[in-house]
This record gives C-alpha cells, structure tokens and sequence, in this order.
C-alpha cells in the first residue's frame, strides 16, 4: 500500500463526484484514513483537494448531510488522541496558510464573521475526524436512539446519551463534540 | 410478545447465562455447544436484527469455547460459512455466513487462523454484493481477517494482501456502483488494518 498510496489516494478522491451517493459518503469517510496513513504525503498532494471538496459538500443543502452524519457522530477519546495532528496539519494549511482563500470558497476570516466560519470549520474538522469505524454494531445501536432529541435537550442528557453510546460500544468514555 | 421479540429475549438472556459460565465442566461444554447450535439457527433469520444479536451471541460462545470446541470445530464451521457465502439467489443466507465469519475471526483468532485462506479466496463475493449491508459486513470480516493475518502470518501475507488489493483495484475500474463501492470499502480496510508501519495510527476498536 506504501508505494502505491499516491494512485491510491488519486483514484478513491476521484470517485468524490460519483452520481452514485453511497459512493460518494464513502469517498467522505476514506479522507480521514487517507490522512492519517500517510499524513506528510497527504497533506502534500491531496489536502486542498479534499478540503475543497468536503466545503462544496457542506455547500449542498441536500447532501450537508453526508458529511453531517460524521460530524453528528461520537468521537472517541482515543481517536480524538490520535487525529490530533491530522486536524492540526488541516488547520495549520487551510485555515492559517495564504492559500485559504483560494483553497475554501466562501470563507473569511473577518472578525464580524469570524463566529460562524468558526462554526463551519468546527463542524468540518469534526467532520474530517470523526469519520472514524462506526461498526455494524454501533451504527445499529446509534440509529436506536433519538438523536434529534438529544440535540435538542440540555447537556445533562446528552452526557446521558454518551454514556448510554459509550456502554453500548464497549467503552468507557464517550466524548461528544459539537 | 411476538415471535421475535421472544427471540431477541431469549438471546439476551444467553448472553447473560454466558456471562455467569465460570468453570469449565464437562457439563458446561455440553450446554455451550447446545448454545451455539440454537443460536446458530437464527442464521440465517428474516430480520437482519435478529441476526446480528444472534451473530454476537455465536462469537460470545466461540469466544468462551474456542479451547474447548478445538480444531474439528472451525474445520466444520467455517466451510459451511463459506458455503453460505456462495450461491446465486437473491435471498442467499449470505449475510448471515458473513456474521459467522466475523465473529469467529474476531473471538477464536488462533483457530480460525488455519482457515484463513478459505475466506480470503471467497471473500469478493459479499464485498460485491448488491445489498449494502452485506457489503459493509464482509468489510469487517475483512478487517477482522486482515488483523489476524497481519499478527500471525509471515509469509503468505504478502500474497493475500496483493490479492485483495488487485481485486480492489479492478473493482474501482467497474461501472456499477456496489462493486465501486465494495471496492472503496476495501481500500479502506487495508488502508486500516493491512500494513505493519502505521505512524501514530492504531484501530480505535481492538478486535478481540
């Protein structure tokens, strides 16, 4: 897979616009893979890539959701552990580089706006970690519970459904983010 | 209650009886093949819930009976799950050999290891399923497989990786939409659990 990880990763993004949608959550889910196995390599070839093409993603009314069911997903504290530095290397050149504005379309990072690009890239970078195994198993016991409720409720409940989650995946702790 | 619910009950209550089996008697390994062969016909089962509990129940029991079922129990087992697997039928119990498989790559790694090679020959047909979930199914039997390889086998490792790999990338050259995506779902899989060198990048999910 080492050698041949640049075709790798240059045929699965190519299938970003697939018309078929399964295709194209799955192309969503493998990013954060990508990036991770081969960070150096990814950053330097396919970030602005995969960056733009998760913010076009996000653009799309009807298919916000693709990239939403991983930032509405749980992220685990040991993942979170290690994605760190993927996350960091995204911020650190899209977000702090000069290309930015080239690279994301739509963003500013003006003061007045900067409370809700703030807002997008948390929910994209969540995005962009959490896409992580949900197994049959968990994805079964996800869609048992209500989320939308739990969105709507206080933190007390939603710590609640962590820990329900958290039980219900074999783990111990359970972090939600955004 | 309906018929299954009751079942969905009942296998809840033997993973709690599983829970409770301390020693090991002639007794106990008695009832723990009885277990599995009951749970064992609810694979395959109409609804896909029953089945996954059920699939959770057999690798409980595979996990507790690995040592005392021994070998003769996975060279039995895991042909018939492959032999699930195959057929053409819309409605083949297919996903119901891929649970099988799963479970017993996941919890009884040692004796499934000699048959690996049965299930990296067959393994394309549920990647390319038409049904999604069967697809994401194999998928985890695959990771499940490649963990195993990737910690006990030296040389035909190699082998079975590029294998996989080739398929994938042929996959990717299809134009129908389950094999592009089987395909995708490989890569994924490799890309996760089939190298050794994986700077600061573990599986969030042991699997055993």
């Amino acid at each position: 897979m080492k050698e041949t990880f640049l075709d790798t990763a240059d045929q699965i993004l190519g299938f970003r616009s697939s018309r078929d949608n399964l295709v194209k959550k799955m192309v969503i889910t493998l990013i954060p893979t990508l990036a991770a196995y081969d960070t150096q390599t990814f950053a330097e070839h396919f970030l602005h890539k995969a960056m733009a093409h998760l913010l076009t993603q996000l653009e799309k009314p009807n298919e916000r959701s693709f990239g939403k069911f991983h930032s509405d997903s749980l992220c685990y504290t040991h993942q979170f552990r290690y994605s760190r530095d993927s996350v960091h290397c995204y911020w650190s050149h899209c977000f702090c580089g000069r290309e930015r504005h080239e690279a994301i379309p739509g963003f500013r990072h003006d003061a007045d706006q900067g409370r809700t690009s703030k807002q997008r890239v948390r929910v994209l970078v969540t995005s962009v970690i959490t896409s992580h195994c949900w197994s049959q198993e968990e994805k079964f016991a996800f869609r048992g519970t209500d989320i939308s409720m739990c969105r709507d409720a206080s933190i007390g409940s939603w710590s609640e459904f962590n820990q329900i989650v958290a039980r219900s995946a074999g783990l111990d702790v359970c972090l939600w983010i955004e | 209650m309906s018929a299954d619910a009751y079942k969905m009950n009942i296998l809840a209550i033997a993973d709690h009886l599983l829970d409770i089996d301390g020693e090991e008697t002639i007794e106990s390994k008695r009832n723990l093949f009885r277990f599995y062969n009951y749970v064992k016909s609810l694979l395959p089962h109409h609804d896909v819930n029953i089945m996954l509990a059920a699939s959770k129940t057999l690798g409980q029991i595979a996990e507790i009976g690995g040592a005392v079922f021994g070998e003769g129990f996975m060279d039995k087992e895991v042909p018939a799950a492959i032999e699930m697997l195959q057929g053409d039928k819309q409605d083949s119990p297919r996903y119901a050999g891929v649970l099988i498989l799963k479970e017993l790559a996941r919890n009884s790694p040692t004796y499934f290891h000699s048959h690996i090679g049965l299930v990296f020959d067959k393994i394309l047909i549920p990647l390319r399923d038409p049904r999604l979930i069967v697809r994401e199914g194999a998928g985890e039997l695959l990771a499940a497989c490649l963990e195993i390889v990737t910690q006990r086998e030296r040389q035909a490792r190699s082998l079975y990786l590029s294998k996989i790999l080739q398929d994938a990338q042929l996959g990717l050259k299809m134009s129908q939409p389950e094999i592009i995506h089987g395909s995708l779902l490989t890569y994924r899989e490799l890309l996760l659990h089939g190298s050794m060198v994986r700077p600061f990048f573990r599986p969030f999910f042991p699997l055993s």
